[in-house]
């Protein structure tokens, strides 16, 4: 889901010199992908919150959340990031906090105040688990106080929110998945639609731009005839050109988008 | 003044434009949806197209449970099909509310909507098929726990309006009853609400002896975390409440319910009738034995 951008910028930001082993070589099914972006800090300490629902139970089970940074993980190397769970799970006991609605929407105070359980000051990315943001419309979002992840989530939609937190932008193949003639990004894949990864591989003949957007992390959003948005694990090195929300708006518009380590920003964590 | 006049025009251009849509346009979406090219055919033909893609992904990675992340598509779908507020979906809905290789949100959220274009008379036939998908586990089930609230609200609500006959709620009631009775449930997820319907519903439930064992295997079931202990101290009290009525003075809703499971604290029938055919037998072949050792020693004195 597209990302809200109201982050802390500069303060937040930390210029790393990595000291992990960092793999340079970014292999998608059929093509090479070279980032050589700015490099993250290792290891992110993430604190976890858990709403109770109606019965007490906890939305999510507690033990299945390292799983789950796990698979995160297992898509973040990219990045240079690990996720690293910070003591135990703690629950929330307030069930208006179970269900989320207008979940990008800045003025939204129950949303808020539930990321306002704690303030980690930007040293830790704070995950909350609820049962649903905005129905089954959202599975992730990702506020400055913290990133949210429905019942829907998984290790991807965690992963994609993270990069949200560093700076990295929604992509999407298609202008509106909601009609019937959704308007797909058209054409083949060129050098300007790439440029920063232009020349990084063999493309095979024939790749269309929409393909290559369904492999990106950054992909916002499925859409039923693609291929499912889990598959969709890649991080390239620089802008990508498609479908996406400029800076306040509402509509899609085409442009190349900041999907890749160039635009990385900042380390994550939340406030 | 020139203002009030206004707003007098404005609000009856308001209730003119809102009696234009047959679905009342002003709040449906209905008129949104059809603009955008949809009909309830296609949002059908494209949900079932699609699906058995998202199925294979799941297939291909177990531990996926989301569809591969598409739940939001075809969350989309389905919004659609609520916004055009047609009954004929309700078959379509149905269908996939009861779908086991669904996403347990995505399943929740058809059967939300079905309940909000179906009859009270439909939701109670629909429920009691619903209570019995992924009754493994306490976590496994969790995903009716709103869908739940939402059918009994609404069945609450019709029996309240007198648009259930008798015999729908008895027959409702019976199959509710029935759930709870059943050791395959966590029921812990679902008890509480179903108890209070049942109070309300079932003339004497409140103080019987099915309420008293589900009670009872509810607090036995839960386990040692944090969150287990609240509800011990939650609901230990019922059990308890229930516990000091003498024996004889707690109903037996079987009387009513025949096809009720036997309670825990039955002694099996079956046992007891072979304990009775034992004791006989024994009795006999004492007094046989006797009665020839009898018969010996007069011989042997003769």
């Amino acid at each position: 889901m597209r990302g809200f951008a109201m982050f802390r910028g500069a303060a937040v930001f930390l210029a790393l010199a990595a000291n992990i082993a960092f793999r340079t070589d970014v292999t998608t099914a059929g093509h090479v992908l070279n980032p050589s972006g700015r490099p993250l800090g290792g290891a992110v300490p993430v604190t976890v919150w858990i709403v109770k629902k109606e019965d007490g139970v906890p939305i999510r089970e507690p033990s299945t959340v390292p799983g789950l940074l796990t698979d995160a993980n297992k898509i973040l190397w990219q990045s240079g990031l690990v996720l690293v769970q910070s003591g135990q799970c703690r629950l929330l006991n307030n069930t208006n906090w179970l269900h989320h609605t207008d979940v990008l929407n800045p003025a939204n105070t129950n949303l808020a105040a539930m990321l306002d359980t704690t303030n980690s000051m930007g040293n830790a990315v704070e995950l909350y688990f609820v049962e649903t943001l905005d129905g089954t419309d959202v599975a992730g979002v990702c506020w400055p106080k913290g990133i949210a992840i429905a019942a829907i989530g998984d290790g991807h939609t965690l992963a994609h929110e993270v990069m949200h937190d560093c700076g990295l932008e929604d992509i999407y193949t298609v202008e509106d998945p909601d009609a019937p003639d959704p308007n797909p990004v058209s054409g083949p894949v060129s050098e300007e639609r790439i440029p920063a990864d232009w020349g990084g591989g063999y493309y095979p003949p024939g790749l269309t731009q929409r393909e290559l957007i369904t492999r990106l992390l950054m992909r916002g959003g499925g859409f039923g005839p693609e291929p499912s948005l889990s598959g969709s694990i890649y991080l390239p090195r620089g802008t990508v050109y498609g479908w996406r929300y400029a800076e306040g708006d509402s509509v899609r518009t085409l442009g190349n988008v900041g999907v890749g380590l160039s635009a990385i920003r900042r380390n994550p964590g939340s406030y | 003044m020139t203002l009030r006049i206004h707003r007098i025009y404005g609000f009856i251009r308001l209730l003119l434009l809102s009696l234009m849509f047959p679905w009342g346009g002003l709040c449906g979406g209905r008129e949104e949806v059809l603009a955008k090219g949809w009909t309830l055919d296609l949002l059908i033909e494209r949900f079932n197209q699609y699906q058995g893609k998202a199925i294979t992904y799941d297939l291909k990675h177990p531990s996926s449970k989301n569809w591969g992340g598409d739940v939001p598509y075809f969350g989309m779908l389905l919004n659609n099909i609520e916004k055009l507020g047609d009954r004929a979906a309700l078959p379509f809905l149905e269908e996939k509310s009861l779908m086991t290789n669904a996403p347990g949100p995505l399943r929740a959220h058809a059967a939300k909507i079905y309940a909000s274009l179906a009859t009270g008379e439909e939701c109670a036939a629909l429920l009691p098929e619903i209570l019995k998908i992924d009754n493994q586990t306490v976590w496994t089930a969790g995903w009716r726990s709103s869908v739940l609230s939402v059918y009994l609200n609404k069945i609450d609500d019709a029996i309240a309006k007198n648009e259930l006959s008798d015999e729908t709620v008895n027959l409702f009631v019976g199959k509710l009853l029935a759930h709870t009775q059943s050791l395959s449930v966590p029921r812990v997820a679902d008890g509480d609400m179903i108890d209070r319907f049942l109070i309300q519903h079932c003339a004497g439930y409140a103080t019987s002896q099915q309420r008293l064992a589900m009670w009872t295997e509810y607090l036995d079931e839960l386990g040692d975390e944090s969150w287990d202990e609240e509800l011990r101290e939650k609901f230990t009290p019922i059990a308890e409440s229930i516990e000091a009525i003498p024996p004889r003075k707690r109903t037996d809703l079987r009387k009513r319910f025949p096809d009720l499971p036997p309670l825990p604290d039955d002694a099996p029938a079956g046992g007891c009738m072979k304990i009775a055919i034992a004791a006989t037998m024994g009795f006999v072949a004492v007094v046989a034995a006797w009665l020839a050792l009898r018969r010996r020693k007069a011989r042997k004195a003769a």
